[in-house]
């Protein structure tokens, strides 16, 4: 990993997932069923967005998709669907089995060799309004 | 959830200093959340490290990586080639974090660069809270929703002691700490269920003693001990 | 999918068709094709004759008001695909197969009742040879290749499978003390009976049955008849038997057509919920509606072919040729998720493991 370019190593993060990620991708069926499985999908008015399936194959599918080299505005949704979106509490039901927090943790290590990760600092904003909530 | 704090540089500097493949590990779970040991507090760890490397005119190769979680066999397989490579690791997870990297890599040496301290809440932003020490035994249903363990000095059951200065409601110990079981009474007065703590609760089954490991409930026949 | 293997699909499917329908014409074999080596020696000797072979028009002799039985005699011979000639050998089988033309030919002033009227080498050799020799492929070493193909597909995938999952140890079970594990009162229940349905009920309610009950239910009806409707059907039966020697039990043909137009149903319902809901229509791709399609097509051809709806051989041809490739695109397509699902559900540990569930990716 060392003295490698950025491209270089997603392609090596790509590459010793890549038959994982394949099986899973090609195994899943597009069949929606994991949507009730997500407390986050329930949460957030079931907007389909919060799918599980659909954050794995909006994220490690499209990065698999273009072998990593996406546009700095597709990784900047993308960090809001797989870190806003998804917690990885690896609740997620599958009825293939398929482990799509570990689709989301590869896409997730993609991201952060880009650069791109969540940083709890710029939550300030949030906990003055609960604090404002809760004070009232 | 669980909150850490960065060890001294000079600290980890002293356990790491005779290793020449160094690798920086960090967890992007709680760690994260309290920025001890996040995949930013990584990076910047891996810096001041060269650094201090460079300063102390010692030659090591440093690499850093985030892992999702490090306490989790799923995400294991995120890291395993790379700290293959190392020769050392250095992992910003906390004590669970570390000891299981360990586990997994038995024959690598595996420090950690974070203490653990406390299961606490985010009080603002790097500024944190101790709130839980996972007694075992929950008491926050009789005790207004304040721990005793954790709050009171004495992690008395049946308080306050006596030494509660009623003046201002301050722990006998030092006036800046509040006590905990005045704080108790006067939520459970405001409750009206002062009830709750006029009862003599019997001594808590103190299970911080031996290692626990736990099976929740709907898994007992998946992982019981086989006859 | 793979987008080769729907082109395939399709083309074939359309060549069949178009072949098929050219002719209507079946080719009766010869009374000595099926003789064995077993039969010569207790006394069949092939026939003395030696004519071209005999193309017959169902569909003229179905225009003449001739009923299927007349011909097809039901005994020993339940799915009319059996040829005269596999029972009716040699000289004796001649004989029956002549008299059962020609009197009837004669009996009824129509149709010829001289030798060159139905040996004919121009309707024989040049009309029906072609798909005729396509269909006695697929029935024959075209199940044999969908069947390996099937096989070894589904052990690559699972090979696969156990290559990027390892096996979990459980190094703290001697930690488990029967005291530190609580349980739930589900399970503290008496009565056997009781413990089993609480437990049935839990792993019902935990599973997509408890949140998601319609859809649960339609696509294990599904699932299920689409496996018991093929590996059910007396027809399949006696081809397995023929070419593998293994049969399973059947049920009446009248039930599984019934279990067709269920299953064709649930299709629609699918394609229906792809297209119309949002949450499933946001992850769809054009190769799920492809896949969709190639599943439906056996069944849709199975029904025509049972209600006789068009050219019987012809979209039997469909059928059979549309049925394999989608046998043999199973492990290569997202209808992989058949091996798939049994090895994840089985194997693989999760909160929803139906079996050991002792290996993890």
């Amino acid at each position: 990993m060392k003295g490698l370019k950025t491209e270089e190593k997603i392609k090596l993060i790509l590459q010793r997932r890549e038959a994982m990620i394949k099986l899973c991708l090609s195994a899943c069926v597009h069949c929606s069923l994991c949507a009730e499985s997500c407390f986050k999908f329930h949460n957030h008015s079931k907007d389909p967005s919060y799918m599980p399936s659909y954050k794995a194959l909006h994220s490690i599918g499209k990065i698999f998709r273009k072998k990593g080299k996406l546009k700095d505005e597709e990784f900047e949704e993308m960090k809001d669907l797989i870190w806003n979106k998804c917690v990885l509490c690896m609740r997620c039901y599958c009825p293939m089995g398929i482990s799509i927090p570990l689709l989301i943790a590869a896409a997730r290590a993609v991201c952060r060799e880009k650069g791109y990760y969540r940083t709890y600092d710029v939550i300030s904003k949030r906990i003055e309004k609960s604090k404002k909530v809760l004070t009232k | 959830m669980v909150k850490a704090k960065l060890k001294p540089l000079e600290e980890i500097f002293g356990m790491i200093r005779s290793y020449k493949k160094i690798l920086t590990l960090s967890c992007g779970g709680c760690v994260s959340v309290c920025m001890a040991g996040g995949q930013r507090e990584g990076m910047e760890l891996t810096l001041e490290l060269v650094e201090f490397f460079r300063q102390n005119r010692l030659d090591a190769e440093f690499t850093h990586y985030t892992m999702e979680r490090q306490c989790n066999p799923e995400y294991l397989f995120d890291a395993e080639e790379i700290v293959r490579e190392a020769d050392c690791v250095i992992s910003t997870a906390c004590g669970a974090g570390v000891q299981y990297i360990a586990e997994s890599h038995p024959s690598k040496p595996v420090f950690p660069a974070l203490n653990t301290l406390f299961i606490g809440i985010d009080r603002d932003v790097g500024l944190y809270e101790e709130r839980c020490r996972t007694c075992g035994d929950c008491k926050l249903g009789y005790t207004g929703g304040i721990c005793p363990i954790t709050r009171c000095s004495k992690s008395i059951l049946n308080g306050p002691c006596g030494g509660t200065h009623f003046s201002d409601g301050s722990c006998e110990i030092d006036r800046e700490i509040p006590c905990a079981w005045n704080d108790i009474f006067e939520r459970l007065k405001s409750q009206g269920r002062l009830e709750n703590i006029l009862t003599v609760h019997p001594p808590s089954i103190w299970m911080d003693q031996a290692q626990r490991t736990m099976v929740q409930y709907g898994f007992e026949e998946r992982y019981r001990k086989k006859e | 999918m793979k987008p080769w293997i729907c082109n395939c699909a399709v083309f074939i499917f359309i060549i069949a068709v178009t072949s098929a329908m050219a002719a209507d014409t079946v080719i009766i074999h010869r009374v000595d094709d099926f003789i064995t080596p077993a039969d010569i020696k207790s006394g069949i000797s092939p026939a003395d004759r030696d004519a071209p072979r005999v193309a017959m028009s169902h569909k003229s002799h179905e225009k003449a008001g001739l009923e299927c039985i007349q011909c097809h005699h039901k005994e020993n011979n339940d799915t009319r695909i059996y040829q005269c000639a596999k029972c009716h050998k040699g000289n004796a089988g001649m004989e029956i197969m002549h008299s059962a033309c020609i009197d009837c030919h004669t009996k009824s002033g129509s149709g010829p009742a001289d030798c060159s009227g139905c040996h004919s080498r121009k309707d024989a050799e040049l009309k029906g040879f072609i798909r005729f020799s396509l269909f006695d492929f697929v029935k024959g070493p075209g199940l044999w290749i969908t069947f390996l193909v099937f096989a070894l597909g589904c052990y690559y995938r699972v090979t696969q499978m156990i290559k990027f999952t390892w096996m979990m140890k459980h190094p703290t079970s001697h930690f488990i003390s029967p005291d530190l594990i609580r349980t739930s009162i589900f399970y503290k229940n008496k009565n056997p009976l009781m413990k089993l349905l609480f437990k049935i009920k839990y792993s019902f309610r935990k599973s997509v049955f408890g949140w998601n009950p319609v859809m649960g239910t339609v696509s294990s009806i599904f699932h299920l008849l689409i496996f018991t409707a093929p590996l059910t059907l007396p027809a399949h039966n006696i081809l397995f038997d023929e070419a593998f020697r293994i049969s399973f039990i059947t049920l009446p043909e009248g039930l599984i057509d019934k279990f067709v137009v269920v299953i064709i149903g649930i299709m629609i319902f699918f394609l229906l919920r792809r297209v119309f809901y949002p949450r499933v229509r946001m992850i769809s791709t054009l190769g799920d509606f492809g896949i969709l399609l190639m599943v439906a097509v056996p069944f849709i051809t199975a029904y025509f072919a049972y209600h006789q709806y068009a050219d019987y051989r012809s979209v039997l041809l469909a059928h059979i040729i549309t049925g394999e490739i989608v046998i043999m695109a199973i492990p290569f397509s997202r209808l992989g998720h058949m091996p798939f699902f049994l090895f994840a559900r089985f194997f693989m540990s999760s909160e929803y493991t139906l079996g050991v569930g002792n290996r993890r990716w």
